[in-house]
């Protein structure tokens, strides 16, 4: 162990030192003639990041068979344990360098010899989209012929932030729809500025669609967990992620020609300023610029939507499935109780994430509902479940001789419920349904699997935008924490509302003098 | 007013009520009594359908609420119930509990109902109460606004359901006043109950319930000073008993003296009472009786002690041929055995296969 921790920080000292080499060096032509084998060599130990799923995973088990991979969700939270130490160095194509190393002074690269990667635009694999690819084709070898293509991959693949951003601009809505699946977390392929996809791809998308007049409906979602499912299960058209074109991906991907060919390079991090550094310009970052605060808003409105939406629908659902489980019509008391039972079991007995994945790709995988509809759907189904049992529990709780005093004086069964029995479960039903709906809110986290713009998923375009790995987290967290705060507020109130302990006494007295 | 006819009533594999056939008239105060498991609840939890009988019918005010498509709810509003652990509405204060089956079945306009609900606390005493929720009440109290709220519906029967058995004893005297009020009013009442003076002195017609039914009706003089059948004299005179088949000349009989010393200390029998019936057993029984008795041997002991009158009284039952122990030459035994006793009487009698009986009081 403890040999092992010396040759750590020796291993780390060499580490510094090259670095700092390869920081005078700068991450050009020069370091690159110098002796990259040697300069990649410090890696063979070393800790490395890749996104899940992508082909650096691959690339960097065989280059360095001994280093230890770590793995994350997006490059965003790569270059964040890149900065913070967690890992060493990370592989990634020279234009996603470019972009980053543009807000990311600290940071600087060794080329990859050897290494390079195909870039094009993914399409379904069946007739239109071999009609769509050879369209997309065409336009792209136009491109190439009027030296469009050059200026373009210049513009955004630079080493300057464009200094104008094309957001896609109106299409006539007479034109055929493509769905489009856009990672807006791949910088500089798509991403979003102004809360409009702008990008490469984008921009030639969006020229692409011009020319043979589609209308684009768009779609914000990761091609991993998302693009390429849905681009297989017929969902989208196509997907714009800087995909690369790996044998794999072909066949499953109807890939067009490559625009570019992109050397790969191994990005380290050598310290600039820590994390807290200026907490003013991270706040100006993740909120101010480019507008994001109105991402944010729209990110807000669209967890609450979904959590209020899931509310109303699951409070319903549960206490319809209840009333209809205790009818005293014996038939459809069965089968609604039969129902529940297996519904509540299969919905306890898996993540939310998993039952909204097979609702959208699945269940609704051949309809048009958006993410939206599937995630309100998902969570109207969960929320439904805990209200139906939550409420079989409290009602149950309720003195029986309560309901035998109500029948004794002469009230029915329904009457008796509503009247006497659900008072006084409530009692010890609100508190349970107000942690449950806080519980909701920070459950909807999720939703950005099946390309809905939440809180958490905008806090993640932010992220993969600005690549501050955390202040966006914090001033997410926050948010959640004051929306979910705001939440048990309300039900509390509303707990205090119906208490009847806490009613003024002198009502029956007030009202019996009134009338 | 009220007509039952051979109601039965079932659980699994328990039957407390077997064959209940019996008439309430109008105005009638009906104390139900009897042992604890014998379907008093049960019983009086069927005139309303609380419990739904297993067979047969009832009539109330001539209309069968055995029939599956009667209106139960109307029939429940003129009948009140009151139950042993109160059920008070717990969301709702005192006074809303009375109003709201008034307010909520009846639509009587809320004015009314308030004053009306007034009306009723002044009645049993708790009007400063109206405003309080239930647990902020005492036992007795709480009864009482149960009782209110029943009369609320201004209904022709009140059913109650061992209404003081839940109560301190000191609480138990003004939830009977109350009761007691009411039956002055010529109210139609049912009260279950263990209180026996209460039972006597409020009804007009006494149920002893055993054995699956209505073991002996009558007026409380008759069922409380002139009972006429074994178990209504036992339960009346509360009568302990301490009975025990022998069935060979093997018999455990060190184990009967402790298990009847067991019974004495239970029922609180002194333990020279005790010592003086093993003695009769003893020497009268065991000493002169059975060597007499041939096959088929039947044997039967049972000593039952009167905590009103404080006597015991040892009865023994055999089978065989006539014969009177106080006759046997055993002159020693009889001596001993006629010492602990105040009589011995024997008679060539019996009943379910016996042909002798020796009651002996047991001085």
């Amino acid at each position: 162990m403890r040999n092992n921790g010396k040759f750590k920080k020796i291993l780390r000292a060499v580490f510094a030192a090259a670095l700092a080499v390869v920081l005078l060096a700068g991450c050009g032509e020069k370091a690159e003639d110098a002796s990259p084998q040697e300069g990649l060599s410090q890696f063979e130990n070393a800790k490395l990041g890749v996104v899940t799923g992508s082909l650096y995973d691959g690339y960097s088990r065989e280059l360095f068979p001994q280093a230890e991979i770590s793995m994350f969700n997006n490059f965003a939270d790569v270059l964040g344990a890149l900065k913070q130490g967690k890992v060493d160095g990370t592989m990634l194509d020279r234009p996603n360098f470019n972009a980053v190393k543009r807000t990311e002074s600290g940071l600087s690269c060794m080329p990859v010899p050897g290494y390079s990667v195909e870039i094009g635009f993914g399409f379904q694999k069946n007739e239109e989209g071999d009609r769509l690819c050879g369209q997309m084709n065409g336009f792209l070898a136009e491109l190439e012929e009027t030296r469009t293509l050059g200026t373009l991959l210049e513009k955004w693949y630079g080493e300057t932030e464009p200094s104008e951003n094309i957001p896609f601009g109106e299409l006539p809505g007479s034109y055929p729809t493509l769905n489009v699946s856009l990672d807006m977390t791949r910088k500089p392929f798509v991403y979003m500025y102004n809360g409009e996809p702008v990008g490469f791809e984008a921009e030639v998308l969006f020229r692409f669609c011009e020319k043979y007049h589609y209308n684009i409906k768009y779609t914000n979602g990761s091609f991993a967990t998302d693009g390429l499912a849905g681009l297989a299960g017929g969902k989208y058209d196509m997907v714009c992620a800087g995909l690369y074109m790996t044998d794999e991906r072909k066949e499953s991907v109807n890939f067009s020609d490559p625009y570019m060919k992109a050397d790969v390079v191994m990005a380290v991090y050598e310290g600039g300023g820590g994390f807290f550094a200026s907490i003013g310009e991270s706040f100006e970052k993740t909120f101010v610029r480019e507008g994001r605060w109105k991402l944010i808003l729209q990110g807000i409105g669209t967890t609450l939507l979904i959590s209020f939406s899931a509310m109303a629908g699951g409070t319903l659902l549960g206490f319809l499935l209840y009333l209809a489980s205790r009818s005293k019509y014996k038939i459809p008391s069965k089968i609604a109780q039969g129902f529940a039972k297996v519904y509540s079991k299969l919905v306890e007995g898996m993540p939310v994430l998993v039952v909204l994945m097979i609702l959208f790709y699945v269940v609704f995988g051949n309809t048009d509902l958006s993410g939206l509809a599937v995630a309100v759907i998902g969570f109207i189904l969960t929320f439904g479940s805990f209200v139906y049992g939550q409420l079989k529990l409290t009602v149950e709780g309720v003195d029986k001789g309560q309901t035998e005093a109500a029948y004794a004086l002469g009230y029915g069964r329904n009457r008796t419920f509503f009247r006497i029995v659900l008072p006084q479960a409530m009692k010890m039903f609100i508190p349970a349904y107000s942690a449950e709906a806080v519980g909701l809110v920070k459950a909807t986290s999720v939703v950005g699997y099946i390309a809905v713009s939440d809180l958490t998923k905008v806090g993640d375009i932010i992220r993969s935008n600005t690549y501050e790995a955390f202040f966006p987290l914090f001033a997410i967290a926050v948010i959640y924490f004051l929306l979910t705060w705001g939440i048990s507020v309300l039900f509390g109130l509303l707990a205090r509302k119906t208490d009847p302990r806490r009613r003024n006494r002198r009502k029956a007295l007030v009202q019996g003098g009134e009338k | 007013m009220i007509r039952i006819e051979h109601l039965r009533k079932e659980y699994g594999n328990v039957t407390p009520l077997k064959d209940v056939t019996v008439t309430i008239e109008r105005g009638d105060v009906i104390s139900v009594i009897g042992p604890s498991g014998t379907g008093k609840s049960t019983f009086i939890r069927c005139l309303n359908l609380l419990e739904t009988p297993t067979s047969g019918d009832i009539w109330v005010d001539g209309v069968r609420i055995t029939d599956k498509k009667c209106n139960i709810n109307a029939v429940r509003r003129k009948m009140g119930m009151v139950f042993q652990s109160f059920n008070l509405f717990q969301h709702m204060n005192v006074i809303e509990n009375i109003m709201a089956a008034p307010v909520d079945l009846l639509k009587t306009p809320r004015r009314e109902a308030y004053e009306e609900g007034m009306r009723l606390l002044r009645a049993v005493g708790l009007a400063d109460k109206a405003e309080n929720f239930p647990d902020e009440l005492s036992g007795g109290q709480k009864q009482r606004v149960a009782i209110a709220r029943t009369l609320a519906m201004k209904p022709e029967i009140i059913l109650f359901d061992e209404p003081t058995s839940a109560l301190d004893p000191t609480m138990v005297g003004e939830v009977q006043a109350v009761i007691r009020d009411l039956a002055r009013q010529g109210l139609t009442m049912v009260i279950v109950t263990h209180e026996m003076h209460f039972a006597r002195e409020i009804a007009n017609r006494v149920f002893y319930m055993d054995e699956g039914g209505i073991y002996e009706e009558g007026t409380p003089q008759e069922i409380f000073d002139h009972p006429k059948r074994e178990k209504t004299v036992r339960f009346i005179k509360r009568v302990k008993v301490f009975e025990t088949d022998i069935t060979s000349g093997n018999f455990d009989f060190i184990g009967f003296n402790t298990r009847l010393e067991e019974f004495g200390r239970r029922s609180g029998i002194s333990q020279r009472t005790i010592y003086r019936a093993q003695t009769v057993f003893e020497e009268l029984c065991v000493q002169i009786i059975l060597p007499a008795l041939g096959e088929p041997f039947a044997l039967n002991v049972s000593v039952g002690y009167s905590q009103d009158e404080e006597t015991a009284t040892m009865q023994i039952r055999y089978g065989g041929e006539a014969f009177d122990p106080t006759t046997s030459d055993n002159f020693l035994s009889l001596r001993l055995a006629e010492n602990a006793a105040q009589s011995i009487e024997y008679a060539a009698a019996g009943e379910d296969g016996f042909t002798n009986l020796v009651t002996v009081k047991i001085k």
